[in-house]
């Protein structure tokens, strides 16, 4: 049995296979029986969620006595550190498969970090205002203007994790997570000579991974605030 | 303009820059007009997701 509606399962074949390779579409039975299980168990996995959240203002919530309530500021941590997990996880599916999943995966991590920009200014500038906007203006300048600017965008990203780890360090968060920051941007940097790059490839990723990696957990479970000053402690 | 507009608009730029970068990488051959376009479609999309994230997060 074929589908007759304008978008028929011979075009989602033909987009599919375009994206991945060789897709062969089941029948109408499996078809129609995976999609109402999906819509299913989304609907009744997000029927609680959805009701709790109808009742907040999200711009408010976000917005609300912003860098004062500890509380909002640990939010603000805790929304960085989903958008960094995207990030990380898109990012690797990205650079692991390469090809049309890489073609997916990688907008989707750009488009995440930026987000993870904006919020870890947010977070930080109440630590050393300047620097803050320093860090975020080149982490954007790598999604931003890297076609006008050229040169490999994990240079960008590479001072971009030194000046968060000054700023880490600068503030309450721990200084083994500050360092291991310090250590993936001078891993990230490495990019920046493509025959070093290439003969420490693999393993320049892994500085970037483990400390950016252990900076998403951070904001998921902790957050950040500045360091109190000597006068006030 | 309210901050709920705002916030609307940032979530279109949000999607609007995946939905470039996906089309201008997949169904784009490089070097191609349409890549450059796209391109410039990801940094607008991009710059305008920094401003409005920025702008709704900031405190009044």
């Amino acid at each position: 049995m074929r589908l007759s509606l304008p978008v028929s399962a011979d075009n989602v074949q033909s987009v599919a296979a375009k994206l991945f390779g060789i897709v062969q579409v089941p029948g109408a039975v499996p078809l129609v029986g995976a999609a109402a299980a999906l819509v299913t168990a989304a609907v009744v996995a997000s029927i609680a969620p959805a009701a709790l959240a109808s009742r907040v203002d999200v711009v408010q919530a976000l917005r609300s006595e912003w860098g004062k309530d500890w509380s909002n500021v640990l939010n603000t941590a805790r929304i960085a550190g989903v958008f960094y997990l995207i990030t990380f996880v898109a990012g690797t599916i990205a650079l692991v498969t390469g090809g049309k999943v890489a073609a997916v995966a990688g907008p989707i991590a750009a488009a995440s970090y930026v987000v993870v920009t904006v919020l870890l200014y947010q977070l930080f500038k109440s630590v050393h205002k300047r620097l803050s906007l320093l860090a975020a203006g080149v982490s954007l300048s790598a999604t931003v203007a890297r076609p006008l600017i050229g040169g490999n965008p994990l240079v960008f990203f590479g001072v971009y994790c030194l000046l968060i780890s000054y700023l880490m360090f600068q503030s309450t968060a721990p200084r083994i997570l500050a360092g291991l920051m310090t250590f993936a941007g001078f891993g990230w940097l490495t990019f920046a000579l493509p025959s070093l790059a290439h003969a420490l490839s693999p393993y320049n990723y892994g500085p970037g991974m483990l400390g950016e990696g252990a900076l998403t957990l951070w904001l998921l479970l902790f957050g950040v605030r500045p360091r109190p000053s000597p006068r006030h402690a | 303009m309210t901050r709920n507009a705002v916030a609307r608009i940032a979530g279109a730029a949000f999607f609007l820059y995946i939905i470039i970068g996906i089309a201008g990488l997949a169904l784009v051959r490089p070097g191609s007009a349409g890549a450059a376009l796209a391109q410039a479609g990801q940094s607008a999309s991009a710059l305008t997701l920094a401003v409005t994230l920025y702008l709704v997060t900031s405190p009044a």
